[in-house]
């Protein structure tokens, strides 16, 4: 009997992104994008708004318009600028090794690693703390847990920065808004954890700072409801595009927003933020404790300055994430150990049959 | 034993390569030495043919490199030779020994056998020691360190056969030739050998019966016939040098030349060959028919110049008194007689025998200028001593002739043809000779090369009397000039430094595996000489004794024999016997 | 105390640990504030727990430890300002030839022994009195150059050995001689172009 076989899947996979991909760039017209910018620069927030339409939404506080740097053009005027005002940046970021069902034993190992650096007196260092667990919950209980180490990594850090200013960067949006399709309970445990660790840097000083990239539409809902619009009637672009287009230099911010969300409302935190262009091709979203609003030009210059001297990305969070991350060699290292722990001869006899044929298909 | 070098590789023929141990000096190597190489089985005796380095560019560039400081250079070849550089030599194996026992080689040395000090002992081992009887140190070997111990030849050996000295103009060869021949005195004066030993030597430059000189002609050592002149007859056709040093004045019997002798000479007066061709017609003529007999030479030579000088002389006047009996006409008309020579010829020969005798004949009238008598024979005193037992030796010396070489070959033909004539008169009457006569015969070649060989009464004497007790010492310059019979005759040759490729070819083609040596004549120092044959155990060079030190043994030694001698006649006396 | 336990005595002098072994060839990773003091030619001393072997640098190598390297259009200042960890994420590597060895009896002898661990520290031998114990551990002997030039170092790292060591030779000049005799029996064993090395001899330490 015959065997019928597909040969061509990458041909099929390319034909069907390039339909995709000139759709969406379709939608995209020219003339609705300018119509957006000046939709966006013609509204106006006052008072108190209420947000019963999205779980979460931006709203501008400062005027509509580019805010390009002030004091960092370069990795040169970077370093100047940190020096000269004296700052200490940390930030860590978190990794896990965990058990899936794809494992024998439930375990779960999470490595949270940091990074910092006085830029005024010099001297940093980096580290990692690594924690386990071991439990049959989901993925969120493992996030929930994640917290929990981080703080031990915050505390660790808070203390070796030692400047006049100084900030924590944050890998995670504080905005939360990820959990919405989480359930209450946990949301809610969430939204206290991240408050926990936000204010355990305030408490001592430490602006912090959350960078990330995202394809929220926060701005769009935002600009919706100021323009008393539908979000379907407006160009089907993320924030992060739609600054990509409007902030027309590297290093520009938007301008400050205001951020609703609903799972950090319910917890009291109240937050800002803005989009900075760090590259030609890539915005990031900024947002920090609506306490340090002040702040803005500092933290735009600083996490700017770390974007520089990253080419990109803050330089102290790739740091951060260089010692978080439990590389594919650790992770074998790690079933290995198990193995061995368990007394099985190898890792086959640790993994799921599953897994297995993913490793190692039937040739 | 200190090991100078290893032996690596090599042949009989070819020769042994030797490399010497790196703190040697190449330098200490001469060509020509003798050294010794200690095998498993075998000493051996060799010498040394060839002498060499080899090291490849690389070295080369160390030692020019200007970039290279010469403190860099210097320590480079104190810690490396052995690395930079390999020394060697070759050599010509002459001679293996075992317990005492010393033959030819005939075996090499194995692989890395050593190369050591020849020392005294051995060189007695393999050579001899002299005797004085039948041994007489010859002179030093050349080794590459000094020794001082005489190589003997056996004189006895010497003398049983031909010998050649060869050599260079300056060499040494007179300086050998009367080493040689004091030699053979002493050896005959005490051995008891039943045949006396006669010695005729052919002394072109007066050095055996006067002084040797130096280059410059300063005398500087007597002759061996001056020194033991109570043992030799000198003679000499050289009338004031008769006169002044006592020697024996040899004039030329002109009865005695012959055809062949004219033959033999004509040529160095540039005489034609139709000349030579009508020369028995002419010899007829005179001898026979104008009645000159024995005298025909005169009549071949006589013109008015001729006839005023011999007035001059009384054997002048003898030989015109002569002819004119002969010729039964005045002595005054005895001018007259090359036109009735003329005449004849012309009658009987023709035009041209005619023609060829006025213009070439005159070309031999030097021969009336060499000292000339019709009366005395000295040839055959000569012969007579050199035939008896109590003869004495004899030299027959050219003085101020030495450049005449047709004077040297009319006397040595004439004595040569007498003495063969004796010798084949004896035989015929069953007689042996009482004497053994050895003929010392300079510029050889003219008498024994190829063209003159079978001619040449010399000749007839060194194919036919080696068996009735004459035998010759070849001495010549150019080697290749003689005949090849004459070279085989040759059972010990003395071979001084030669530089012509076929002389040094023949001077060492008796030699075993000659071609090993040919390489080593051309670099022989003045004394230095090759000796190889009957008379030396094995092939050496040496460096001739200082002929002083022999003179002066001669000399005393003569003197102790001139001693004895008058003790016998005076105990004779005194017994009334005298 | 001798001079050798001098320099072990504390680990802060090590300049970098055993990171590869291969024959003769030992990997070592530098510590990054040492690497400026490295040379080819330098003289590493291994401090193993029982023979130390000892090495002559061979080779030097900078590179990112993860293989990537991001242009920075920045001097040396400017990069240490603004990265001041940079080279934790690089790879400073020296390769030495293991030619020689401190005994027990704290002699040197220019021949291999046992090797060393990964992870035994590496220190450096720049001290004149340790030179001196290396160069002439009885007379003057540098037979080590022997496995140098076997296992690749060539005219040029000869060059830099003797530019490396050019003060330490200069201030023996009085025995320059026995040097020269020492270094020229070695040399004359190994592998390498014996002109090329006299010449270089002559010009760097103008002997």
């Amino acid at each position: 009997m015959m065997w019928v076989s597909t040969n061509n899947k990458v041909l099929k996979l390319l034909e069907v992104l390039q339909g995709v991909l000139k759709n969406y760039l379709d939608s995209l017209k020219k003339e609705s994008v300018v119509e957006l910018f000046s939709l966006f620069e013609s509204i106006k927030y006052e008072g108190e708004l209420i947000n019963d339409r999205y779980g979460s939404m931006m709203i501008p506080i400062e005027e509509p318009r580019e805010y390009p740097p002030k004091h960092v053009y370069d990795a040169i005027s970077a370093i100047d600028y940190l020096v000269k005002e004296r700052v200490s940046v940390g930030a860590f970021d978190s990794s896990y090794f965990s058990s899936e069902p794809h494992l024998l034993v439930p375990i779960h190992i999470i490595s949270v690693g940091y990074w910092y650096y006085n830029y005024g007196k010099g001297g940093g260092g980096n580290g990692v703390k690594v924690s386990g667990t071991f439990f049959l919950g989901d993925g969120i209980d493992l996030e929930l847990m994640v917290k929990s180490v981080e703080e031990d990594a915050i505390r660790g850090i808070i203390g070796e920065l030692v400047e006049e200013n100084r900030f924590m960067l944050f890998d995670e949006a504080f905005n939360l808004t990820y959990t919405l399709s989480w359930a209450v309970e946990k949301r809610r445990n969430m939204a206290k954890k991240v408050k926990s660790n936000l204010t355990i840097c305030v408490n001592e000083g430490v602006i912090p700072v959350a960078v990330f990239h995202t394809r929220s539409q926060d701005l769009m809902r935002g600009i919706a409801v100021l323009a008393n619009r539908d979000i379907k009637d407006l160009p089907n672009t993320s924030d992060a595009m739609f600054m990509r287009m409007y902030l027309k230099n590297v290093g520009s911010r938007s301008p400050l927003f205001m951020i609703y969300s609903k799972p950090v409302r319910d917890v009291n935190l109240d937050l800002v933020g803005f989009y900075l262009k760090v590259d030609t091709y890539n915005v990031v979203r900024v947002e920090f404790p609506v306490s340090f609003k002040d702040r803005v030009d500092m933290i735009h210059s600083v996490v700017f300055s770390q974007a520089v001297l990253g080419n990109g990305f803050p330089l102290a969070m790739q740091r951060a994430h260089d010692m978080a991350v439990i590389t594919w060699d650790e992770r074998k290292i790690i079933e290995e150990a198990i193995a061995e722990l368990l007394r099985r001869p190898s890792i086959e006899y640790v993994l799921s049959k599953k897994e297995l044929s993913k490793r190692w298909p039937i040739v | 034993m200190k090991i100078l070098g290893k032996v690596v590789s090599g042949s009989l023929n070819k020769g042994i390569k030797v490399v010497l141990h790196a703190d040697e000096s190449i330098e200490s190597y001469p060509i020509g030495s003798l050294i010794t190489i200690r095998g498993e089985n075998y000493t051996y005796l060799g010498i040394i043919t060839d002498a060499g380095i080899t090291s490849d560019d690389t070295n080369a560039y160390y030692m020019v490199n200007p970039r290279i400081s010469n403190l860099v250079k210097d320590l480079l070849l104190k810690t490396s030779k052995d690395v930079l550089r390999t020394q060697w030599v070759e050599i010509a194996l002459l001679a293996q020994s075992s317990g005492g026992n010393a033959n030819l080689a005939d075996t090499v040395p194995c692989f890395a056998s050593s190369l050591v000090e020849t020392n005294e002992n051995e060189i007695r081992e393999f050579f001899g020691t002299e005797n004085r009887l039948n041994l007489w140190g010859i002179g030093y070997p050349k080794t590459p360190k000094d020794i001082l111990v005489e190589i003997p030849i056996d004189v006895k050996k010497l003398v049983s056969l031909s010998f050649g000295i060869f050599g260079k103009s300056g060499t040494g060869k007179t300086f050998l030739g009367n080493l040689l021949a004091g030699y053979i005195v002493m050896y005959d004066l005490v051995s008891e050998e039943d045949k006396k030993l006669k010695l005729l030597i052919f002394d072109m430059h007066t050095e055996y019966a006067l002084e040797l000189k130096d280059n410059m002609g300063n005398p500087i050592a007597d002759g061996v016939a001056k020194i033991f002149k109570m043992h030799f007859l000198r003679y000499t056709p050289d009338e004031e040098i008769a006169r002044e040093r006592n020697l024996h004045l040899l004039k030329l019997n002109l009865r005695n030349i012959t055809l062949d002798d004219i033959t033999m000479i004509a040529p160095i007066f540039g005489v034609s060959p139709a000349f030579l061709q009508y020369l028995r017609g002419y010899k007829q003529i005179i001898s026979k028919e104008l009645k000159l007999g024995d005298l025909w030479v005169i009549g071949l030579l006589l013109d008015e110049t001729l006839v005023d000088r011999l007035n001059n002389s009384e054997d002048g006047r003898k030989i015109l008194d002569q002819l004119s009996v002969r010729l039964n006409m005045d002595r005054d008309f005895i001018s007259n007689l090359r036109n009735r020579i003329y005449e004849r010829i012309k009658s009987k020969l023709g035009v041209g025998a005619a023609q060829a005798f006025i213009t070439q004949s005159t070309k031999l009238r030097r021969i009336m200028e060499y000292p000339f008598t019709v009366e005395e024979d000295p040839i055959s005193e000569i012969v007579e001593n050199l035939v008896k037992k109590d003869g004495m030796h004899i030299t027959i010396s050219l003085g101020k002739y030495e450049k005449e070489m047709p004077l040297y070959m009319l006397i040595a033909n004439l004595i040569a043809r007498k003495l063969r004539e004796k010798i084949i008169e004896k035989s015929l009457k069953g007689e042996e000779l009482e004497t053994k006569i050895i003929i010392f015969l300079e510029e050889a070649h003219n008498f024994l090369g190829r063209e003159t060989y079978r001619t040449s009464p010399f000749g007839d004497i060194a194919r036919e009397m080696r068996k009735k007790g004459v035998i010759l010492c070849v001495i010549d310059q150019r080697p290749s000039e003689l005949d090849p019979d004459v070279i085989s005759m040759l059972w010990t040759n003395f071979v001084f430094a030669l530089t012509e490729k076929h002389d040094i070819n023949t001077a060492v083609l008796g030699a075993p595996r000659s071609h090993l040596f040919e390489k080593i004549i051309p670099v022989l120092r003045n004394r230095e000489v090759f000796i190889y044959g009957q008379a030396v155990r094995f092939p050496v060079i040496v460096k001739i004794r200082d002929y002083k030190v022999a003179e002066d043994f001669f000399k005393n030694e003569s003197r102790k024999l001139a001693s004895k001698i008058e003790e016998s006649i005076e105990m004779l006396r005194k017994q009334g016997l005298l | 105390m001798t001079s050798w336990d001098y320099l072990f005595r504390r680990k802060d002098n090590a300049v970098g640990e055993v990171a590869g072994i291969e024959s003769s060839k030992i990997e070592i990773y530098v510590y990054p504030e040492h690497f400026d003091k490295i040379r080819i030619g330098s003289i590493f001393l291994i401090n193993s727990d029982d023979v130390k072997p000892i090495g002559l640098v061979l080779r030097l190598a900078h590179t990112s430890r993860y293989g990537s390297f991001t242009p920075m259009r920045m001097t040396r200042s400017e990069i240490q300002r603004a990265y001041p960890d940079l080279e934790k994420y690089h790879m400073f590597v020296s390769t030495i030839i293991y030619t020689s060895h401190l005994g027990r009896d704290q002699k040197i002898r220019h021949f291999r022994a046992s090797a060393p661990r990964l992870h035994d520290l590496v220190y450096l031998v720049n001290d004149k009195e340790l030179l001196d114990a290396f160069f002439r551990p009885e007379m003057w002997d540098f037979n080590f150059l022997r496995y140098f030039f076997d296992e690749g170092a060539g005219v040029l790292e000869f060059r830099d050995f003797l530019y490396t060591h050019k003060e330490y030779f200069q201030s023996r000049e009085a025995e320059k001689e026995e040097i020269l005799e020492a270094m020229i029996n070695s040399l004359l064993t190994s592998s390498v172009d014996l002109r090329l090395i006299l010449q270089e001899i002559g010009e760097i330490l103008g002997w």
